[in-house]
């Protein structure tokens, strides 16, 4: 495969802009404007295989909330939601996708992953039963752990003897090297209520086997087709915020 | 009827076979007789020069006798004569002398390996029981002479130390436990310390040879310490400027007993050299297994352990039931295996040996007849002391060198008389290496009580003054200075930023170091140890951990890694008008970009892209610079076409790197590496560069001689035997990776390299550097985004996601 060809499908991807954020510091004490998630933003974070860290999101119905134009977003562009338990994927499912239930969704009764449209629901045990066939222009890979767990079940000691029981983390690295195009994987939006800078971040990084962390505020996170007005606001919003925090890059 | 010759034998059973090309005949040299000297002529104390009577009838070789009066007359000596030249009897008699006169006298002997010393420790103690004083005084302490190494075990430490007058030991130990304990464990030792010795001291080269340098100014130290001031004696049979290598390695003046002296006596020896239709591997095992079936003791020297065990694999497939007489020596194997097979070459009940250099030094495996090298050996030095394992004491011996699928075997197998023409190289030691000082200064400051002000500087040489001076300033505070334990941070065989332990849960697995983590070990990785698999869990780079878990698959995994080059400083600089050679200071950093998974078929089974969270690795050191300036280049590109360009660069890159023993050396494969790139400015750029921290000068010897490098290239490129434009491995292809190369392009970039240097004269400038400014501390990189300070090898700063490499 030479390399404009997974350009070119990453382009045919993302022809619209559907997620748009604040770039900040990990420290928080610098604000790097406003970015969206496009096809040049994708091909750099999937290429240098970075992560974007999405930080001090509320709870998990604003973050639903949030997140739901989502769900609306142009076929070509589909997106994996990895949630952090199975009872967080029954919220996401009554909360979002089926808003029409009466009653709750059971844990028990639970099938995972679920297509809605152009989104994949998913636990990341249940991630390795999704086809490549099912997710043939997949634009990234959503995880949404609000108390930021997943990355700690691991391996440990269980009555004194060494066990791995389920790497979770590397449960979802091995499905973005399944969904790799070329040099080109598909980049995680990571999304918590804790803040990157209460956090060690580096073991978060380490164990999804990324290179590195784009940090971004996790309140200035909106979902939707583009709008002109809206950008221009958030321009204007963004250059006296800069001016504010003396100076933005 | 007569016993056939063991050179008429091999040319026999070469001339058998009709599938190999001779490169290289030459008349067997020698015999050459003994020049000897009486016993008396040496002022020895009585009951030695009985037993040597009875030993050695003929009396001393001309150079023993030499080096003996030199070495009793308290001079530090180095001697440097040919293998089976007896300078083990050299150090030995001294030693002998002073416990026979001085009740309470001690020596050290240093040894490379473990392996030596045990050898010699056998000797040493058959000699002593002949001699009637020291035999009664070993009954009453029988550590009187004795090993303390890392095989020393623990419950009898004590004792040795109390009793030992005779310690043979390794750089290693004496650095960790030795010098460490001085005070009060050693005290005894130190006082009435009387001999040094430095057995095969051309091992000490290159980073572990600096380290050493080190090592032996703070046993001088501690020496002067207790008020001793032993007599240094080192013997080597294959080095070059051995008396300057020794006045660098111990800061001491030495005289030198050298080839002019060499009274040996020594056998008949051929040299062929050859390649055939089969692979080398093939080619090499069958000549050996053929010279063995005549009963000949055959030593096959393998590249690898790999490769030698693979070779004992295939001689043992190869017949139904098992050859006795085949073994394979290696590291790894225990001593008791180690000894079977050292035995069993003495007693020839093993009569062929595929072994790897293990077997190169001098330990004793009696007189072998053939010596079969399958590839060349890495330098100069290791050949002769191949070459060495034969035609000892007055016997008949053949070496056949067998050129491996390389660039640098196959340019010497067409110019063999440049290869042996050659002479030993020369030792790199770099006694200014940044964080060989820093470690070392910290290590003797720990040794004389942790004050700074109580360290021998004239002792310690100028790199530690120069130390002890910035610390005195205040402006040296990296975390070795306030180690409890500095010993156990350094070493001494390789540096690095310390190794990372490989631990499967509670279970510790192995160690491995910065430059094998990132080949070996890395995220997701299938690490084999000792025949178990394990898959690489995590890398912690804060703990230096590597966390494993058992893996049941046969899956292979390998990674493709990247360099990136900083260049810190540039030193000489040949300035042509379309080229520059320089000598640089760099930071090389190495990251992964993608992992494979491939099953047993070669199908790939899985791919992480990135460095999937690795650390990368950041190599501070020197290099030779061909700057091949962007007008040179922008022609280049014309000529060839941009890619074509491209891979013409890589493969030149790949020719000079592989050809770069043949203008300087030691030539290990594993002490210097090469980068090439085509710069954002237009121009492009070829690195030599050394793989050691802080390097060690070794690729800097190539700034004279790049275009002696071109020629040498092109010449082996004219001389390949093979007819397709992609070539072979014994030219430009690489065996590493399947990438596009072409002769033709190669070659016209070479003529171009060379037609700009040959076209005028170079202006050249030389930047002085004193030993303040290499060893003063680097400056901390901030990030340009978010000014916060980043950590060396860090690709991405971890405050704001800025690519920073």
């Amino acid at each position: 495969m030479t390399t404009s060809e997974p350009w070119e499908s990453i382009r045919h991807r993302y022809q619209d802009a559907w997620i748009r954020v604040t770039r900040i510091t990990r420290l928080e004490e610098k604000w790097l404007g406003r970015i969206e998630m496009d096809a040049e933003t994708a091909w750099t974070l999937g290429t240098d295989n970075i992560g974007l860290f999405v930080g001090d999101c509320r709870s998990l119905g604003r973050t639903i909330d949030m997140i739901r134009p989502l769900h609306r977003a142009t076929p070509r562009c589909q997106w994996v939601i990895v949630a952090a338990t199975k009872k967080m994927a029954a919220v996401l499912i009554q909360r979002w996708f089926r808003e029409d239930l009466l009653s709750r969704v059971a844990t028990t009764t639970l099938k995972l992953p679920q297509v809605y449209s152009n989104l994949v629901l998913a636990t990341p045990e249940s991630l390795r039963r999704i086809e490549n066939s099912d997710v043939r222009s997949l634009g990234g890979i959503l995880i949404i752990d609000m108390q930021c767990h997943i990355h700690k079940a691991r391996q440990g000691i269980r009555r004194g003897r060494f066990y791995v029981p389920n790497d979770r983390p590397q449960l979802i690295a091995d499905f973005r090297s399944r969904m790799t195009i070329g040099e080109w994987a598909p980049p995680v939006v990571f999304m918590t209520q804790k803040r990157a800078k209460a956090l060690n971040t580096d073991p978060v990084r380490r164990a999804y086997c990324l290179d590195g962390w784009w940090f971004a505020d996790g309140q200035s996170l909106r979902c939707g087709p583009r709008r002109r007005h809206y950008i221009n606001d958030l321009v204007y919003r963004n250059e006296s915020n800069a001016g504010a925090a003396g100076g933005a890059v | 009827m007569p016993e056939e010759s063991v050179i008429a034998q091999v040319t026999q059973v070469l001339s058998r076979r009709d599938d190999i090309t001779i490169h290289y005949d030459p008349p067997a040299t020698g015999p050459v007789p003994g020049h000897f000297r009486p016993i008396e002529d040496v002022a020895l104390h009585d009951d030695l020069r009985r037993v040597l009577r009875r030993e050695i009838r003929d009396g001393f070789f001309r150079h023993q006798a030499l080096a003996i009066e030199q070495i009793l007359a308290g001079r530090n000596t180095v001697v440097a004569t040919q293998t089976s030249s007896g300078k083990s009897l050299i150090y030995s008699v001294p030693v002998f002398d002073a416990l026979l006169q001085e009740e309470d006298a001690c020596a050290l002997f240093i040894y490379p390996q473990k392996a030596l010393a045990n050898d010699q420790l056998s000797k040493l103690r058959v000699m002593a029981r002949q001699l009637k004083v020291l035999s009664n005084r070993m009954d009453s302490r029988p550590h009187l002479i004795s090993r303390y190494d890392g095989s020393t075990p623990h419950g009898v430490r004590n004792d040795v130390r109390a009793e030992v007058q005779v310690a043979l030991t390794n750089p290693d130990m004496l650095h960790l436990s030795i010098l460490q304990h001085h005070d009060p464990k050693w005290a005894r030792f130190f006082e009435h310390l009387r001999y040094v010795i430095i057995d095969e001291c051309h091992e000490y080269r290159g980073i572990f040879g600096t380290n050493v340098a080190y090592v032996l100014r703070r046993l001088r130290q501690i020496c002067d310490i207790h008020g001793s001031s032993p007599t240094f004696v080192a013997t080597s049979a294959t080095i070059r400027d051995p008396r300057e290598h020794l006045e660098k390695l111990t800061g001491l003046e030495f005289c030198e007993i050298g080839a002019d002296e060499d009274g040996s006596i020594q056998g008949r020896k051929k040299f062929w050299m050859l390649s055939g239709r089969d692979h080398f591997y093939d080619l090499g095992r069958k000549i050996a297994l053929d010279l063995a079936k005549k009963g000949l003791s055959v030593l096959a020297f393998c590249p690898s352990r790999l490769a030698a065990e693979r070779m004992m694999a295939r001689v043992l497939s190869s017949k139904d039931d098992q050859l006795p007489f085949v073994k394979v020596y290696r590291a790894g194997l225990s001593p008791q295996e180690r000894e079977a097979i050292e035995a069993g070459l003495r007693d020839k009940s093993v009569r062929l040996v595929f072994s790897t250099s293990a077997l190169e030094l001098g330990i004793d495996i009696g007189a072998l007849d053939v010596v079969v090298c399958v590839g060349f050996p890495s330098s100069m030095m290791s050949l002769w002391q191949r070459a060495g394992r034969v035609a000892r004491a007055g016997k008949e011996g053949g070496i056949v060198l067998i050129p491996a699928d390389t660039p640098i075997d196959s340019y010497y197998a067409a110019h063999p008389d440049e290869l042996f023409g050659k002479d030993h190289e020369l030792l790199a030691l770099n006694l200014n290496n940044r964080r060989v000082v820093y470690c070392h200064y910290a290590c003797a400051v720990s040794e004389v009580g942790g004050v700074d002000d109580r360290l021998r500087l004239k002792i310690l040489g100028e790199a530690i003054s120069t130390v002890a001076e910035l610390r005195a300033t205040g402006s040296l505070n990296d975390d070795i200075f306030y180690r409890s334990d500095p010993h156990s941070e350094v070493n001494i065989r390789s540096m690095g930023e310390g190794s990372y332990s490989l631990d499967c849960g509670s279970e510790k697995v192995g160690e491995i170091d910065d430059f094998h983590l990132l080949r070996e070990a890395y995220r997701n990785a299938i690490y084999r140890h000792g025949g178990v698999g394990y898959r690489v869990k995590d890398v912690i780079k804060g703990k230096k951990i590597v966390r494993l878990e058992r893996e049941y698959s046969w899956n292979e995994t390998s990674p493709v890694i990247q360099k990136r080059i900083r260049l810190k400083r540039r030193n000489s600089v040949a300035d042509y008008s379309q080229l520059a050679i320089a000598t640089v200071e760099m930071d090389v950093t190495e990251f992964i970009v993608t992992v494979t998974e491939k099953d047993r078929s070669g199908n790939v089974v899985r791919q992480w892209q990135g460095s999937a969270g690795m650390p990368a690795h950041t190599l501070p050191t020197v290099a030779t610079q061909v700057l091949i300036r962007k007008e040179l280049w922008r022609d280049v590109v014309l000529k060839l076409g941009d890619r074509q360009a491209r891979c013409a660069l890589a493969s030149c890159e790949r020719l000079l790197s592989s050809l770069f023993p043949t203008v300087s050396g030691p030539c290990d494969t594993q002490d210097f590496s090469s980068f090439s790139e085509v710069l954002k400015d237009g121009n492009a750029a070829l690195y030599l560069y050394d793989n050691v921290y802080d390097g060690v000068d070794l690729t800097t010897g190539a700034f004279g001689k790049v275009q002696v490098l071109v020629e040498k290239a092109l010449d082996r490129l004219a001389t390949c035997a093979c007819s397709e434009d992609a070539g072979c491995f014994r030219c430009i292809a690489n065996p590493r990776i399947d990438e596009a190369t072409s002769k033709e392009a190669t070659a016209q970039l070479l003529q171009m390299l060379r037609d700009a240097m040959m076209a005028e004269p170079p202006r050249i400038t030389e930047q002085s550097e004193n030993s303040v400014s290499v060893l003063a501390p680097d400056e901390i990189a901030t990030c340009p985004t978010c000014s916060v300070n980043i950590a060396k090898g860090d690709r991405f700063c971890k405050n704001c996601g800025h690519k920073l490499i």
